[in-house]
């Protein structure tokens, strides 16, 4: 069997809204993540965490923090480098600038947060008292607080690095600008996404105990990767990979920010060595504003042509992502707008195309991996646009879709960029939405609000999304593709043994023999058959009954890996309600379509979708981590950074669609990512669609009141 | 904790889920970490520290409230009811029974803040409509679920009806 290839998958429960199974000790506290092990002798890590976004260390003293009763150890980098290189990274591409991480900085710290100095106590309030007693002395340097800066300073944020362009790509670069010339309709943006935290509920922590005797390393920690941490810590603590072991304990929310690599794993790895004693680090909510991956920040300058019709011409589009000073593991800085970029043709069907993803170092935390990865921004720039075109063409925003995504009497399609699409079901989404939101009646409704003083908008999007990648974790929406396919080939692996023993029993083929409801029979005839357990009790105690040759281990593993990439595809709507006077934006209606193939559990489904498009309403006009001009740091609570809560989202109105994937046994496809690759488009556009009337736009997120006022009325 | 070298500390004495307890723990230590550090009740939740996340929330005498925004020390004398209170087993309240029918929890971690808010909130008012009840949760935080399932949880007919009969 080649490994993409699954034998006869017969789902029975799919479908159904099953419960789940670890929801009793959830409802009852009895869930045990990473800040509730204890073990025995456990020691406490605090971080201390520069105040500059780049300064040159000049000195360390520890000497006071160290006589603290209760402090047992304290490093700096000078104690971390000869034992670990810290977090490198490294792309095929030559051309890339790769990065190190030091787990403690290294004479120099690149962003506010940086962790400079490590104590290890026997209470985390002791390991706190100490790191205000460490003197650390610095000299400040040159900050690179923003985009342009990166662009235009010839300091540099990283000078490890030759300049502050980490990697440009310019993967095509159509004639667009004669088309542009000469197309019916143009429009353009200069959209700025701002960086925002995926902000689990859970921070991240870890908790390592090594045992000398043993040789053993066991490594608790909230990752949503943890065989990848394994050969990572391996790899980069100086342990054999068979030495460690890495347990994921109940995990409080990850959302992609878990899904890296982070220095304070390796750091607690070495510590634990050193101390022969557990060592635990629990982030708290400040530190994690500080050092934990931040997302999102692209700046993208995009420009759509349509003709007459609405039909697409061309796109262009420039995007930058202010990556911070250093890349991430495992995904690098290229995870925002070099990956965007790939897929910004979406479903639509777009001849000519000229694009650009510049990744700029710049003295902040690094940027990582969040739910929908790369693909918000430019889905939230282009279906701005698309509604802006249409507005300008007198076309509805579902209309000029129609017109332009992939018909299904054109699969396999392979767009200008190269993506091939096998199926999906994009005039279909559409037509729902279109339906869902009752849209004949929506601009009448608009206009009568209008003259009411309150404006209305309506935003659409319409996305696929690319799920089940090979890998090594719970990210990118595998998880019910990779699972599906290697459960279905693990237990075709047992049910092949299974029925080569039956078939001995019973005298026939192999072939002739069925597993059905609990019994294995011959086909067509139940009466000649036994239980399941019964004919597992002969493979494992009944010798004389196996059939030459036979593997009586009822025990299997497998590996599964889609042949190809597998695309769900999906759309949102919403309408929000702009108060002129106070400029605040509520979501008043918020409507989703879910294409995922075969549903597995849709109440799974539907939860990932409700969370996701809280998120989006969040990235869309509360969520803002912000810098000021030296790189400091200004939002590190939820006071200043703002969060939905259940005022902020509506109920949401969802509907499904099924179009199987040929790829994957049952025809599953994988989701999770949706509502934050597209929803946070729907909200943006719609209010742009509110305030349309005004001959205004407004192209950065989040919305704030502030920002819109500004748009709405200048000054 | 491991031999601690600890400074001064204060001794509290109070009905922690219907036990008389008591324990010495210095004046900065905050509610919640004591619970979890010294009690081992690690079913509460630390999120932010800073009184806004609400995965905190335990019950003081009857009251809900912040226990990152308390000290261990104000408990001295108080009746304090945490997540791990609420349900004897074997079987699920129908509170918490209502949230694992309507999927109203994923990762969990903002469970115990949820059920403490909604609890003494339907004590309170047990005919609310869903714009009230997403009011009064406006004070936890959310990232799983979007909130829709949580609210549907809430109004869901079993537990008004058990609201209604005093029996929450």
């Amino acid at each position: 069997m080649k490994k993409h290839e699954v034998a006869e998958f017969v789902p029975k429960a799919t479908g159904t809204s099953v419960l789940r199974r670890e929801d009793a000790k959830l409802l009852t506290g009895r869930g045990k993540y990473i800040a509730d092990i204890q073990l025995p002798n456990m020691r406490h890590v605090a971080i201390l965490r520069s105040p500059f976004a780049h300064a040159r260390i000049v000195s360390i003293d520890t000497s006071q923090a160290a006589a603290i009763p209760g402090v047992e150890l304290i490093w700096t980098g000078e104690d971390t480098a000869p034992l670990t290189i810290g977090i490198p990274t490294r792309h095929a591409d030559p051309a890339f600038q790769a990065t190190i991480q030091p787990v403690l900085a290294q004479g120099v710290v690149r962003y506010v947060g940086e962790a400079v100095a490590v104590v290890v106590a026997t209470s985390i309030h002791v390991a706190e008292d100490a790191l205000a007693e460490i003197m650390v002395e610095y000299e400040e340097l040159p900050a690179i607080a923003n985009v342009e800066q990166a662009l235009e300073s010839s300091d540099l944020a990283n000078d490890t690095l030759s300049s502050n362009v980490i990697y440009r790509s310019a993967r095509f670069n159509d004639d667009v600008d004669s088309v542009f010339a000469s197309s019916a309709c143009t429009v353009e943006g200069n959209f700025r996404c701002s960086r925002v935290s995926a902000a689990p509920m859970e921070t991240r922590g870890a908790l390592a105990q090594y045992d000398w005797t043993t040789e053993k390393l066991t490594l608790w920690t909230a990752t949503q990767m943890p065989s990848f941490i394994r050969t990572m810590i391996a790899m980069f603590a100086g342990f054999a990979e068979h030495q460690v072991e890495v347990i994921t304990p109940d995990v409080g929310g990850g959302f992609g920010q878990k899904a890296h690599l982070h220095p304070e794993e390796i750091l607690v790895c070495l510590l634990a060595r050193q101390l022969g004693e557990p060592v635990r680090w629990i982030e708290d909510r400040q530190h994690n504003f500080l050092a934990a991956t931040h997302a999102k920040q692209q700046h993208i300058d995009m420009r759509l042509a349509f003709d007459a019709e609405g039909r697409f011409q061309a796109l262009e589009t420039r995007a930058v992502t202010d990556s911070g000073a250093y890349n991430n593991l495992p995904w690098t800085s290229l995870v925002e707008s070099h990956v965007g970029n790939a897929v910004v043709l979406g479903v639509y069907k777009v001849p000519k195309v000229r694009d650009e993803s510049v990744n700029v170092a710049t003295n902040k935390v690094a940027i990582g991996a969040y739910r929908g990865v790369g693909f918000s921004a430019p889905q939230l720039a282009r279906e701005t646009l698309i509604d802006k075109a249409a507005r300008q063409l007198g076309i509805s925003p579902f209309e000029i879709r129609r017109r332009n995504v992939v018909r299904p009497e054109e699969f396999p399609y392979t767009n200008r960029m190269g993506m091939t699409m096998r199926e999906g079901s994009f005039l279909e989404t559409i037509d729902t939405l279109e339906k869902m939101v009752g849209y004949d009646a929506f601009r009448a409704r608009q206009e009568e609000a209008r003259a009411r003083g309150k404006y209305l908008g309506l935003g659409v999007s319409v996305f696929n999304e690319v799920t089940g990648v090979y890998g090594f974790g719970t990210y990118a929406s595998r998880g019910a593709v990779v699972g599906a396919g290697s459960i279905g080939r693990a237990a075709s692996i047992v049910r092949e043994r299974m029925k080569q023993l039956a078939a001995n029993l019973f005298e026939t083929s192999p072939d002739d023999i069925v597993l059905d409801g609990g019994k294995v029979h011959v086909a067509g005839v139940p009466a000649k058959g036994m239980a399941f357990a019964e004919v597992a009790g002969a493979a494992y105690f009944a010798e004389e009954t196996h059939p030459a040759g036979f593997d009586a281990t009822l025990e299997a593993t497998a590996n599964y890996d889609p042949s190809d990439l597998v695309l769900a595809n999906g759309g949102h709507v919403a309408v929000v309600e702009v108060d002129p006077e106070t400029c605040r934006v509520r979501v008043v209606d918020f409507y989703a379509v879910e294409d995922c193939g075969k549903m597995i559990n849709p109440m799974i489904v539907e939860g990932q979708m409700r969370g996701g498009m809280a998120q989006a309403i969040g990235m869309a006009l509360l969520e803002e981590i912000v810098h000021d001009e030296n790189g400091q740091l200004l939002t590190t609570t939820f006071m200043d950074y703002l969060m939905p809560t259940a005022q902020d989202v509506p109920d949401i109105k969802i509907e499904h669609l099924e179009t199987p994937s040929p790829l994957v046994p049952g025809g599953i496809k994988g989701m999770g990512e949706s509502a934050m690759i597209s929803a946070p488009a729907a909200v943006f556009s719609a209010v742009n669609d509110a305030i349309a009337h005004l001959g205004v736009s407004i192209e950065t997120a989040p919305i704030t009141p502030e920002r819109l006022y500004q748009a709405m009325y200048g000054g | 904790m491991v031999g601690t070298e600890q400074k001064d500390t204060m001794e509290v004495s109070a009905t922690i889920n219907g036990r008389n307890r008591r324990f010495r723990v210095e004046p900065r230590v905050h509610l919640a970490d004591a619970l979890r550090d010294e009690l081992g009740l690690t079913g509460t939740k630390v999120g932010c520290e800073q009184g806004i996340c609400g995965s905190c929330t335990i019950l003081v005498d009857g009251t809900p409230m912040r226990s990152c925004l308390m000290l261990a020390v104000q408990a001295d004398g108080r009746e304090i009811s945490t997540v791990e209170d609420l349900v004897k087993g074997p079987s699920l309240g129908v509170l918490q029974d209502s949230f694992h029918r309507h999927h109203a929890l994923q990762c969990g971690f903002c469970t115990a803040g949820f059920l403490n808010t909604a609890l003494t909130f339907l004590r309170r008012n047990p005919e609310p409509t869903r714009d009230e009840v997403r009011e009064v949760l406006s004070g936890n935080l959310c990232r799983c679920t979007g909130y829709e399932n949580i609210v549907d949880a809430i109004v869901d007919p079993a537990v008004l009806e058990a609201a209604a009969k005093g029996e929450l």
